[in-house]
């Protein structure tokens, strides 16, 4: 009893410690939906065939803004400093990155070492680092593709130094420690059982693994269910992934927005001061990839499915060949927007799918094309015939004029627009695929140099039937035989 | 004191020119962290040797934001609102209709969602090209949304194309489905159709959302379907009934146009009277009431499906947009999934996600927690934990101390001011405004009722909306052969 009221007491005194908080008031009774009441002087009708609606208007005169291109710099420790320096908006973003990744390690293992990063450093517990960021509103994202793992970090300018002061060191002096892997671990697992069961990841997947058979480019970067179901052997190798790869002259730091140039280097030096300056490992040359020469048409079954996500691919170039910019107009001209070839095609005709997408895949050693869509299960072969017959037609006729324009205007790349963040973020990606700065820049240059002729021979190079993989997940016995007309090849059916 | 301005590191030249467009006045810290720390710049010059540490813990943060524009209403109940940013060498339109599926007609779900993949098929003077095409061949791009409350038309064109997408939009404004036929109505059907499948049908878990928002409020109320509608009522609507929601709803009067452009606003605005001031208004309609979404009591949904883990989906009505207690909630349910993810996923390893959502819309909101199991995990144990870590969310900042708020706070304020960055996120910013506000500016009013939040108070929100309200418990059990979305098997 005494032990009651004295709990009872103590109770009463923490309640009283702090605020019970505000009673918010329960909506009730009827609510009203909102309508603009707008004053009107015109009557109510229809609206008159104006003259002047009848031809689009010309434009108004171009803007055009110099934007300075990146400079480059090194810094006493060897690391290399990209800056682009913007005054749009008060904010800053840095990535930090590491010139090894996933094709670098076994697998799985630059995942898990990008998210570990995120933990306790030299200079500063994880617990403590987090909460000072999110004082200062920085934004700390860590990643890993692979070529490269990075952590960027962004902020508003007046703020990011100080962020920066608690990011870099999860960078430069990670830890590394076992609950720091654990976490890393048990969350990259998590995400993977999650994404197992979507339709399009299977056959996104299963389509690298027939591409790059053997090689890693053919695994995921978390490394796939076969390598996350086993407990040890990655996190035993993440330490040694940083021992053996972090090291200042692997090192490229890049920096987009409204800061001084002058003023960076400083503050990056003293970020990364304790950055390691050993000598770096080699980096191991990646052997050429070879597509399977086993199955070429595989179906995941999924009975009862109402769509087909197909994922059909190509070996592709590497992200410095020149034939890299023929293919990403090709891409934009086939499936890039809603007026193009498969889409009008597949979508707008059929109206079979939502849409069809075609991306270039571009590492350092290899690539690949592929095309993705979610199809009716009823049309998935007709839509898929219609498909290859416009993919005939490219390697055998050059791209309209009006095509070829407009495609071109798709890929083009504006470095005048876009967040800090998000040009930080690019920029970054081609220095992780060992391009020079300058590759954004001069992009423009190289999509207005590609022609007609040059898209119809890079669709007759790569985009054959015979080089073709394709992957579909979705109710086998309705859309297997259907596959098999294509005449790709044998058909596979896995679970 | 003024911690730093951006514009003190811009030429003269250039800080007139930021008078007009979003203006980051102050970032204020408390006057002992900013004397202490001038270097947290780093445009200032001694930045790096005196780079960290920056502010103290204890600092208050405040960020004045103003995002300057110029309103119009023209003769016909248009609302224009121009946003200049000189810097910029694109201009972004956006059109909101203020109608969306809760005026989807009785009978014909997904019907204003329909409407909006027709709007791109092409308009009276447009030709043989569609919408898309007319901005692809200057270079730019569109999209466009429906949700329950408003249907949105944008794009993003290289700035001397300004007068090409307001032609485009002032065509279909005032001409809308003049190029809709039976047969393009049919092919655009199946399109939404795949939408659908895509999204939701061949999804695993794809119609947990779906049963969740019918639960909550009630296939009665224009809440309670899904945006997209389904398959059935997407068979039943006909051009008429397109036409008739034309008419209803897609008039001057009912809609805002936002233009932002790098041009001067008195040139923008000639543009925009040209094109739109004399497309005709449509007749008023008196606004609908609807009783406020309110759960009885609590409601179990069985639901199998042919997935490999189970799932958990929980579900309450919250307050409406702005109405006491919702930034509130906001805040709450951040905590209470980063804790609750830190014990399912990362401790116990019985979860692979926890997510939430809570959708605001005019005539009542929804809060969605989904966590998903991990497989053979068991549901039971995992709503027991869920509702633990429900409670101690309703004790934050009252029964024990949320030390950390503050930096949440900031941390919420930040992203805020962030998302301001891009043309895009300014237009959503004052399409807010126009709805919630009254139509005033409204950025630094969002940033001050996020600052005005007090921790005891989240934990309030926490306890009278959630746990101490009825709610929907949605348990999805792996079966083979269910359909993967799911399907409920009992009440």
């Amino acid at each position: 009893m005494r032990l009651g009221r004295l709990s009872a007491f103590a109770a009463a005194l923490a309640v009283a410690a702090c605020a019970p908080g505000r009673t918010f008031a329960p909506a009730s009774g009827p609510v009203q939906e909102w309508r603009p009441t707008r004053h009107t002087t015109l009557p109510v009708g229809d609206a008159a065939d104006e003259e002047f609606r009848s031809t689009p208007p010309p434009p108004l005169a171009s803007v055009r803004r110099k934007i300075a291109p990146p400079t480059e710099t090194r810094l006493p420790n060897g690391a290399r400093l990209v800056l682009l320096e913007r005054h749009d908006f008060p904010s800053v973003s840095a990535v930090l990155l590491l010139g090894r990744g996933a094709a670098d390690a076994s697998p799985g293992v630059a995942l898990t070492y990008a998210h570990a990063l995120t933990g306790d450093s030299d200079e500063y517990k994880a617990g403590e680092a987090w909460q000072y960021l999110r004082f200062v509103g920085g934004r700390v994202e860590a990643r890993a593709t692979y070529d490269a793992v990075t952590l960027q970090t962004t902020a508003l300018s007046p703020l990011f130094v100080s962020a920066l002061s608690r990011s870099a060191p999860m960078f430069a002096t990670p830890e590394l420690g076992s609950d720091d892997v654990e976490r890393a671990r048990t969350t990259i697992t998590a995400q993977r059982a999650g994404a197992s069961d979507e339709p399009s990841v299977r056959a996104a997947e299963r389509l690298t693994s027939l591409l790059f058979a053997g090689h890693p480019y053919g695994v995921p970067v978390d490394g796939g269910a076969a390598a996350r179901g086993q407990d040890g052997p990655i996190e035993k190798a993440v330490r040694p992934f940083r021992d053996a790869n972090l090291t200042a002259s692997e090192v490229t730091v890049v920096c987009v927005g409204d800061f001084k140039s002058e003023a960076m280097p400083r503050v990056i030096t003293k970020a990364l001061g304790k950055l390691p300056t050993t000598a770096a490992q080699p980096r191991v040359p990646l052997a050429t990839p070879q597509p399977s020469d086993g199955a070429r048409v595989v179906v995941i079954d999924r009975p009862g499915a109402v769509q087909s996500n197909v994922a059909i691919g190509w070996p592709g170039p590497r992200a410095a060949d020149d034939e890299a910019t023929a293919l990403e107009v090709l891409a934009d001209a086939t499936a890039g927007d809603l007026s193009t070839r498969l889409n009008l095609q597949v979508r707008k005709e059929l109206g079979a799918t939502y849409g069809v997408h075609m991306h270039v895949h571009t590492f350092r050693a290899a690539g690949y094309v592929s095309i993705t869509a979610a199809i009716d299960t009823g049309r998935t072969a007709d839509a898929l015939a219609g498909l290859f017959k416009e993919l005939e037609r490219l390697r055998r006729e050059p791209l309209s004029d009006e095509e070829l324009s407009a495609a071109k205007r798709r890929a083009y790349y504006d470095l005048e627009e876009g967040t800090s963040r998000g040009l930080a973020s690019v920029l970054a990606q081609t220095i992780g695929l060992g391009l020079p700065t300058t590759h954004l820049m001069t992009h423009n240059a190289r999509v207005d140099a590609v022609t007609a002729d040059a898209i119809r021979d890079a669709a007759a190079k790569r985009l054959t039937s015979d080089g073709a993989r394709m992957v579909v997940t979705g109710d086998a016995a309705k859309i297997a035989d259907g596959l098999r007309s294509l005449g790709l090849g044998a058909v596979t059916v896995e679970k | 004191m003024l911690l730093s301005s951006p514009m003190s590191q811009l030429g003269e030249h250039e800080a007139r020119a930021c008078a007009s467009r979003v203006w980051l006045a102050a970032l204020l810290l408390t006057a002992a962290c900013a004397s202490a720390e001038p270097a947290a710049s780093p445009g200032a010059a001694s930045a790096a040797d005196k780079a960290a540490p920056a502010p103290s813990r204890d600092d208050a943060i405040m960020v004045n934001v103003a995002l300057v524009t110029d309103k119009l209403t023209l003769p016909n109940g248009l609302l224009v609102v121009l946003h200049r940013e000189p810097v910029a060498t694109s201009a972004y339109v956006h059109v909101r209709y203020h109608v969306g599926s809760k005026d989807d007609p009785p009978g014909r779900s997904g019907l204003a969602h329909l409407f909006e993949h027709l709007m791109f098929q092409g308009s009276r003077h447009t030709g043989e090209r569609d919408h898309n095409r007319w901005l692809e061949d200057v270079g730019g791009s569109s999209n466009a949304s429906t949700d329950r409350d408003s249907t949105d038309y944008h794009e993003e064109v290289p700035a001397s194309a300004l007068p090409r997408a307001l032609w485009l939009e002032s065509d279909r404004m005032a001409y809308p489905l003049d190029k809709t036929t039976e047969e393009s109505l049919g092919k655009e059907r199946e399109v939404v159709k795949n939408e659908y499948r895509e999204r939701y049908d061949n999804r695993p878990y794809g119609h947990v959302s779906s049963i969740a928002r019918a639960a909550v409020f009630g296939r009665a109320h224009p809440y309670g379907r899904p945006t997209i509608g389904n398959e059935a009522e997407l068979d039943a609507i006909t051009l008429d009934n397109l036409r008739g929601f034309a008419r209803d709803h897609y008039r001057p009067n009912n809609a805002t146009l936002v233009v932002c452009a790098p041009y001067d606003v008195k040139q923008t605005r000639e543009l925009v009277t040209k094109y739109f001031a004399s497309i005709p208004p449509g007749a008023p309609r008196a606004p609908r009431t609807y009783p406020a979404p309110q759960l009885a009591s609590d409601v179990r949904l069985d639901v199998e499906a042919g997935v490999d883990a189970p799932m958990i989906a929980l579900a309450w009505p919250a307050p409406r947009v702005h109405e006491p207690g919702l930034q509130e909630l906001r805040y709450g349910l951040r905590y209470f999934d980063a804790d609750l993810s830190h014990r399912l996923v990362t401790e116990k390893k019985v979860a692979t996600d926890v997510s939430w959502y809570l959708d605001a819309g005019h005539l009542g909101s929804l809060v969605l927690v989904e966590v998903q199991l991990q497989r053979g995990a068991s549901t039971d144990a995992a709503l027991s934990v869920i509702d633990e870590y429900l409670t101690r969310a309703s004790r934050l900042g009252r029964v024990y101390p949320w030390r950390s708020f503050a930096d949440h706070r900031t941390r919420a304020v930040v992203s805020a001011v962030t998302r301001l960055e891009g043309l895009e996120g300014r237009a959503e910013q004052i399409l807010h405004g126009i709805e919630y506000h009254t139509e005033r500016e409204t950025a630094q009013l969002d940033l001050r009722a996020l600052l005005a939040v007090k921790a005891a108070d989240v934990g309030a929100a926490m306890e009278q909306f959630l746990v101490d309200r009825p709610r929907v418990t949605i348990v999805v059990r792996p079966t083979p052969g269910a359909p993967r979305a799911g399907r409920v098997v009992s009440r």
